[in-house]
């Protein structure tokens, strides 16, 4: 995927989560398929949380030289923002708002800055170029485990 | 990042106090427990509508000691004299613009601040906004090469057609450059930092106004301010930029702002809003480019510099819609008018730092990540 493939493919993802989710019910999006693990709308919070953080991340990577990134303490950071008690659609709204950000902060990356580095906490070392790549990969992690979710809440009780 | 909630008190519950109030709920770092007005009705509807916990005079909010930061929404006159009095009551105080109406009445308020160890922040804090900071980065990103030149026009008729009080528009500490200029001059100092020297004319094209508002249409005003304003600018980094405020065209064709670089053009939206759009030409390109937000805060976001404010004083790290800022901006207004009447170029006495850009990936509910 080149980076205008990623461009057009990360600022259509809000669209394509939102028509995902558009047809579940209540109860759906807030199941959870274990104990510990997330519900719909607490990952449609995690990609705010993800993108905000990418955000701070190019920031990082543009000023500094190859900087030690924080890590996303995903877990802690949904269950502060209280995600699973929020009404899905204003999340969506706020991640389509969101992630435009990211696409147009994406895109003023100069060409001679794609290299620069900087060592992720789970990764290690990763290039500015590199989040060309990540975040629809990201993206669809969590497009998959929101097919699981609905799978799992179609084998139970719910 | 946990934010402490500063306990602030609005003085002056006119138009603009509404969207104070309601930016007051957006903020983490605000939490606005008090409103006060010489009229005490407006001060108590105004607590209603917003459900805000008390309503009272201006001395009474200045004695409470639970109130720590004031927002002095009085009109411009009272600026000064408001400020100063919330200082000596040992509280914070952010000014709608302009800071004050003479210089040494605002570094009066600056002196105070800093010899007690107290803030002033001042609107406009439409720099903060998602159109403005998305500029800033495209200029500290390189996207236009070195600033060399900029731009500013704010072309206008005067008020007089639909204020429903026209008249302190045409008497002095008013006029198109006290009225607007602190938006487009703010907007340059966000942009290129502060201003060296400036020269230039100013007149008044039309002794008298007519005025043809739905309230006192056909009243006449004598028109005791210049309405037309020219301006040229020497900034210290270097660009040379001009700046025309005037309540006597009819009609312009002129774009507001533009930053004019070694390798392409930066055309800035209005400075009175927080929104875009954003356009680019590189040298060599055919055609303009829209650039997309890469900031929040788009919407009327008015209250971020107070907010901004509150969370420099619990992190003590500087703010960015600051006195000084708002100073230097008083200082440039006066001396547009200074150089006209003296026939010279005015070397500015005031400078300040130029704010910091806000970092990409904020919450929509505070200023620092």
């Amino acid at each position: 995927m080149n980076r205008d493939q990623s461009l057009t493919t990360l600022a259509a993802f809000p669209a394509l989560l939102r028509e995902t989710v558009r047809n579940l019910s209540d109860t759906q999006v807030r199941f959870r398929p274990a104990a510990g693990e997330w519900s719909i709308v607490e990952i449609i919070g995690h990609y705010i949380d993800i993108d905000l953080l990418w955000m701070r991340r190019i920031g990082q990577m543009s000023n500094a030289d190859n900087p030690q990134l924080a890590p996303a303490e995903q877990d802690q950071r949904v269950a502060e923002a209280h995600y699973h008690e929020k009404d899905p659609g204003a999340l969506l709204a706020r991640f389509a708002e969101v992630r435009a950000e990211t696409v147009a902060a994406l895109r003023l990356i100069h060409s001679n800055n794609l290299a620069r580095p900087a060592i992720h906490p789970l990764r290690g070392p990763i290039t500015l170029g590199d989040i060309f790549t990540i975040l629809p990969g990201h993206d669809q992690i969590h497009t998959a485990q929101i097919a699981a979710n609905v799978a799992a809440a179609g084998n139970q009780e719910v | 990042m946990t934010v402490r909630p500063v306990n602030i008190g609005i003085i002056g519950t006119g138009n603009i106090s509404g969207i104070y109030l309601e930016n007051g709920k957006v903020f983490d770092a605000l939490n606005i427990t008090t409103v006060a007005d010489i009229d005490l009705s407006k001060a108590q509807a105004q607590a209603e509508k917003y459900g805000v916990a008390k309503a009272c005079t201006p001395d009474e909010l200045l004695a409470d000691p639970s109130v720590e930061a004031v927002i002095n929404l009085t009109i411009p006159a009272a600026h000064g004299d408001v400020a100063l009095d919330a200082l000596r009551a040992g509280k914070h105080v952010y000014n709608e613009k302009p800071l004050a109406v003479t210089r040494g009445q605002a570094r009066e308020m600056l002196d105070l601040a800093g010899s007690k160890g107290l803030r002033i922040g001042c609107a406009p804090d439409t720099f903060l906004g998602g159109g403005l900071q998305t500029c800033r980065k495209l200029i500290d990103d390189g996207w236009i090469g070195t600033p060399v030149a900029a731009t500013a026009f704010m072309m206008s008729h005067g008020p007089e057609s639909w204020h429903p009080n026209p008249t302190f528009f045409y008497q002095p500490g008013a006029g198109p450059m006290f009225d607007m200029g602190p938006y487009y001059l703010t907007a340059f100092i966000h942009l290129l930092g502060p201003v060296r020297r400036v020269t230039g004319s100013a007149q008044v094209s039309f002794a008298e106004r007519t005025v043809t508002n739905h309230w006192n249409y056909g009243d006449k005003i004598a028109v005791n301010t210049p309405t037309h304003v020219a301006g040229i600018l020497d900034f210290h980094s270097g660009p040379v930029a001009t700046i025309i405020t005037s309540f006597d065209v009819w009609y312009g064709n002129l774009p507001r702002i533009e930053i004019y670089g070694s390798e392409g053009t930066l055309s800035v939206p209005d400075p009175n809003t927080f929104n875009g759009p954003v356009r680019v030409r590189r040298a060599g390109e055919d055609a303009w480019h829209d650039v997309g937000l890469t900031h929040g805060f788009a919407e009327d976001s008015r209250g971020i510099g107070l907010a901004d404010m509150c969370q420099a004083i619990s992190s003590g790290r500087p703010h960015r819609a600051s006195g000084e800022l708002a100073y230097h901006v008083l200082d440039l207004m006066h001396a547009f008018h200074d150089a006209s009447r003296e026939d010279r170029h005015i070397e500015l006495q005031s400078t300040c730092e130029r704010p910091a850009a806000l970092p990409l990936g904020l919450g929509a509910r505070a200023v620092d990540a």
